[in-house]
């Protein structure tokens, strides 16, 4: 029997990210969202390792898609969650929640 | 106007990120870098992008067992093969009185980093190996899987080589470490030929 399937933090950014781009998501892409939404940097070689991954465990496809002359020929490869990702992300959202639920105020680093 | 990306940093990703569909790694960083991204960037990114590649490429290199190494033969050889370029480096401190340290900080810094990572991949994979042949190790920690010995050694090279022919006043040094490094390397192989590492027979693991 197959370990079940997990998502680091980083992995569910990611992941989250190419839901939130659809059809444009890519490299790029995915990391400029990643910053925007949580105001800090993020190295595209992370991102690339994350996608690489996700990709292995069948969480997300890839196909390559048009060149231009600004990325000096290269296609573009464009990113989309399948629907065992978009299953994992769903699950992942209910165990947080419900790992959420009746905390407490945090404040001052003390629970 | 197009603007020339670092050729240095596009040889690199031709090197570690030639790979199927990995030719898209280098057409995001150029339209990034056409878009306005300073050199500084261009660099940043894609020696991270090499660092996370070369880390992946060892995790994902199966050893046989007689070539695998303990953890303290990696930290050795890593520790060996930093002491070359900190002889150059500060060598060349001695006679230009030139400040390098924070290349040689660099280098040592991205190596120990690499092997560090290697150490914690191979505590955790020690469940999914497979092990379930006799004369395989079964649960021993000094025959965690720890790969990268020589890929770390390697990184240092070509990072402190990079940033040495970014400094037109040290060039001379990037030939030293760019021919130190095979070197060493060719030479640990020797040495490991004529003391093979120990047969896992003898390291007496059975229940």
């Amino acid at each position: 029997m197959g370990a079940a399937l997990s998502l680091s933090n980083f992995e569910l950014m990611v992941m989250l990210a190419i839901i939130r781009i659809g059809d444009e998501a890519y490299g790029v892409s995915i990391t400029n969202e990643i910053e925007s939404r949580t105001g800090g940097a993020v190295l595209l070689g992370s991102v690339y390792d994350a996608l690489t991954r996700l990709e292995e465990k069948g969480l997300i496809t890839s196909s390559l898609g048009e060149t231009t002359a600004e990325r000096g020929g290269r296609a573009k490869r464009h990113f989309r969650a399948t629907a065992g990702g978009l299953r994992l992300v769903r699950d992942t959202q209910r165990s947080l929640i419900k790992l959420w639920k009746g905390l407490p105020q945090l404040s001052g680093g003390e629970v | 106007m197009k603007r020339n990306a670092p050729r240095f940093v596009l040889w690199l990703l031709k090197v570690f990120c030639s790979g199927p569909g990995e030719e898209s790694i280098t057409g995001d960083m150029l339209e990034q870098y056409q878009q306005g991204r300073g050199r500084l960037w261009f660099w940043f990114q894609g020696v991270g992008i090499v660092l996370f590649r070369l880390q992946r490429k060892a995790v994902q290199r199966v050893l046989h067992p007689k070539t695998r190494y303990t953890a303290k033969q990696n930290l050795a050889v890593l520790l060996l093969l930093a002491a070359v370029p900190l002889i150059f480096v500060a060598g060349s401190y001695a006679l230009q009185g030139t400040s390098v340290l924070p290349l040689l900080a660099l280098g040592l810094l991205s190596g120990i980093v690499v092997e560090a990572l290697n150490l914690m991949d191979g505590t955790d994979r020690i469940d999914s190996a497979d092990f379930t042949s006799p004369e395989r190790a079964r649960i021993d920690s000094s025959q965690i899987r720890v790969n990268g010995g020589p890929g770390s050694a390697a990184l240092i090279t070509v990072l402190l080589g990079g940033v040495l022919i970014a400094l037109p006043e040290l060039r001379f040094l990037a030939a030293a470490a760019a021919i130190a490094g095979p070197i060493l390397a060719i030479a640990m192989r020797l040495w490991r030929k004529v003391h093979p590492p120990r047969p896992l027979q003898s390291l007496h693991l059975e229940k």
